[in-house]
């Protein structure tokens, strides 16, 4: 799959992790973004489109909840991935119909990011075949 | 000779008013008698003793009896001419010999006697009047039986009392010397009453020679004292009393009165409410740090895996770069390994691996479970953790469960339990591994005795229970660490061995999730047995 051809927003207030995310999605060849908070990305989004989004849920203004929700909207095709750093997190109804998928819940720390690699291709492919979509 | 006659005469005359005058006197008597005879309110009953012709008495009749007899015993003058075995056929021959003693001796005897038909108690006094004859007078003594009777009911109840109560009660005076000493105060020390009594209290009960100068200070002040929770122990347990000492305050008895009491199921359970209220604190704590913590935890941890990767991998953005500076990958990468510093990255990804894990941790023990329970039987449970366990072979912990020894005590009639699968096997788990950890230590350089298990799974309660224990021959732990082991961050291990975690995550999984206990038995040398008991009916939501 040819990753550069895939925008990958990464929104996180924390500049360590957006930073960690970002660049390991670029070593992958990605097109990365990102954003420090909700409103950031929502500018983002509105000038140019982005195919998958990796989004904190406890962020300043805004939550990531309420990102997804209005992305989803403004961008029906787009995928997200959720990574956060509460355990207790369920995944609620109205982020399945924004078709968050409950394997692409990422909980911090990552020891490991390999699988957000795969999170993403998964998307895509899904998105290509037009499967996935629904959750 | 006429003077000499009227002499006579006047003689004759001053005879006969003197015997009528005798005759008065006698007629006084007599009257006085009677009257004493008719009124006296005790009984009086004159007898003739009939003897057989060895002499031996065997009968006796009445010869008269006082209104006062009729009263008191029913009978009536009608018997007077009788004898006894007339009147009374069934009579008990030792009423005839008793009394046939006394005519015979005349050695008075005096007893007392209930009249049980009259519902009477009597003393009778029997004496000899004069040859083959006795008397008898009957006193009532009635009312002074049944005062006497109320007085040993009354100290019968009382013991009873003292002696039914589940608590040690000891009276001492002064000087400390017993004079009481219940029931409970034999069982527990095992000596009886009657050798406790009047001995001093600190010879009997050695434990409560402490207590002596708080004994005598509550006489002198008059005031009682209470201790609880006092330490003591017996047959190598450590048990807890409460200690009440009280004044005697009543006229005439001085002295104290010492009460103990058992209370050691009472701290046991204190303790482990303390423990559950300690893992509840540390998992409120943990739930609100986990973010906090997991959080700077991605910003190590992710970019650390980030540099490995750009100073490593052959990525095609990192050889670009490189070229760009006037290098090569390989030139960074021999660096790196010879300043060491991607073992310094692995070292620093590790540290942060460590602390995610102990967040982790923490966090199970916040009350919430997600996962679902279903009904398993146990014994299943514990075989299949125990193939698990035996995958997990450790060379840096330096065991290996292959070598370990498991014998299996299961009982062939377990109801299954309900229960989360996946928790219940991460605290065998963690059990097996600790204890297979503890043996292997115990045999580093000895190889005389293998590692066991003995894993035994049995119903308790009438069935309402199972009872899981895992015991190993490892060697076993001292009372004070028994105490504190499920304590969170409590370990025994090397510093960075274990976390100190992984017995207090499965405390709380058994008493939290699971409304189970979870106990320890151990002691130096003796190995060390984990006991859980699980109940069998808890369906319905975990908490």
């Amino acid at each position: 799959m040819d990753h550069s051809k895939i925008r990958v927003i990464v929104v996180d207030d924390e500049s360590a992790i957006r930073a960690s995310l970002a660049g390991y999605l670029e070593d992958f060849e990605f097109d990365v973004s990102s954003a420090g908070s909700a409103e950031e990305a929502l500018e983002m989004l509105e000038k140019e489109p982005f195919h998958v989004a990796i989004i904190d849920l406890r962020l300043p203004g805004m939550s990531g909840d309420a990102l997804i929700l209005k992305a989803h909207r403004m961008v029906p095709s787009m995928r997200f991935i959720i990574h956060t750093g509460s355990a207790a997190f369920h995944l609620p109804e109205e982020l399945r119909c924004a078709g968050v998928l409950g394997d692409h819940i990422f909980l911090k720390p990552m020891a490991d990011m390999t699988s957000m690699v795969e999170a993403v291709e998964e998307l895509m492919v899904g998105k290509n075949k037009g499967v996935k979509s629904k959750g | 000779m006429p003077g000499e006659k009227d002499n006579d005469r006047a003689e004759l005359l001053k005879e006969l008013e003197t015997l009528r005058r005798r005759v008065r006197e006698l007629e006084t008597n007599e009257n006085k008698y009677q009257t004493l005879f008719t009124k006296m309110i005790d009984g009086y009953a004159l007898h003739e003793i009939i003897c057989d012709e060895a002499g031996n008495p065997v009968d006796y009749r009445f010869l008269d009896l006082n209104p006062a007899f009729e009263r008191l015993t029913g009978m009536t003058r009608d018997i007077i001419g009788k004898t006894v075995r007339e009147v009374i056929p069934g009579i008990e021959d030792h009423w005839i010999e008793t009394y046939g003693e006394v005519a015979l001796t005349g050695k008075s005897v005096k007893f007392e006697n209930q009249a049980a038909p009259l519902g009477k108690w009597f003393e009778i006094v029997a004496f000899r009047p004069g040859a083959n004859r006795f008397a008898c007078i009957f006193i009532d003594i009635t009312d002074r039986k049944t005062a006497e009777e109320e007085l040993g009911r009354l100290r019968r109840l009382l013991s009873n009392i003292v002696n039914a109560m589940p608590s040690v009660l000891i009276g001492v005076d002064p000087e400390g010397r017993i004079t009481q000493w219940n029931r409970e105060a034999e069982r527990t020390t095992g000596v009886s009453a009657d050798r406790a009594q009047g001995r001093s209290l600190a010879d009997v009960f050695p434990r409560m020679s402490v207590e002596m100068e708080k004994i005598r200070q509550t006489i002198r002040n008059r005031k009682p004292q209470k201790e609880e929770r006092v330490a003591s122990v017996r047959d190598g347990e450590t048990r807890f009393s409460d200690i009440t000492i009280y004044p005697l305050v009543s006229n005439g008895v001085d002295g104290a009165v010492i009460r103990i009491d058992d209370a050691t199921d009472r701290v046991r359970l204190e303790e482990m409410m303390i423990q559950s209220e300690k893992m509840l604190s540390v998992g409120g704590l943990a739930a609100g740090m986990a973010h906090e913590i997991n959080n700077p935890l991605a910003g190590i941890l992710q970019n650390v895996q980030v540099i490995r990767n750009r100073v490593k991998c052959s990525l095609p953005g990192n050889k670009k770069i490189a070229e760009e500076c006037g290098t090569t990958m390989e030139v960074i990468e021999e660096y790196m390994n010879r300043r060491q510093v991607l073992h310094m990255l692995d070292l620093v990804h590790e540290s942060g691996r460590r602390a995610g894990e102990i967040v982790e941790n923490m966090l199970s023990f916040s009350r919430k479970s997600d996962s679902k329970g279903g009904s398993y039987d146990i014994r299943e449970l514990l075989d299949q953790t125990v193939d698990l366990a035996s995958k997990d072979y450790d060379l840096k912990k330096k065991y290996d469960f292959r070598y370990i020894e498991i014998l299996r005590e299961y009982h062939p009639d377990m109801p299954d339990v309900w229960c989360e699968r996946t928790k219940v096997q991460q605290v065998f788990l963690n059990l097996l591994k600790n204890g297979a950890q503890a043996m292997a230590e115990k045999r580093a350089g000895d190889e005389s005795e293998t590692s066991r298990f003995i894993l035994r799974v049995m119903p308790e309660d009438s069935g309402n229970t199972a009872r899981i224990e895992i015991e190993d021959n490892g060697p076993g732990m001292d009372a004070a660490t028994v105490k504190r082991i499920f304590e969170p961050f409590y370990t025994t291990k090397d510093i960075g061995a274990g976390t100190g975690l992984g017995l207090s995550v499965s405390y709380f999984i058994i008493t939290e999730n699971h409304r189970g206990t979870m106990t320890v038995e151990s002691s130096p040398g003796k190995g060390t047995t984990f006991v859980i008991r699980f109940p069998v009916e808890s369906k319905g939501e975990f908490q």
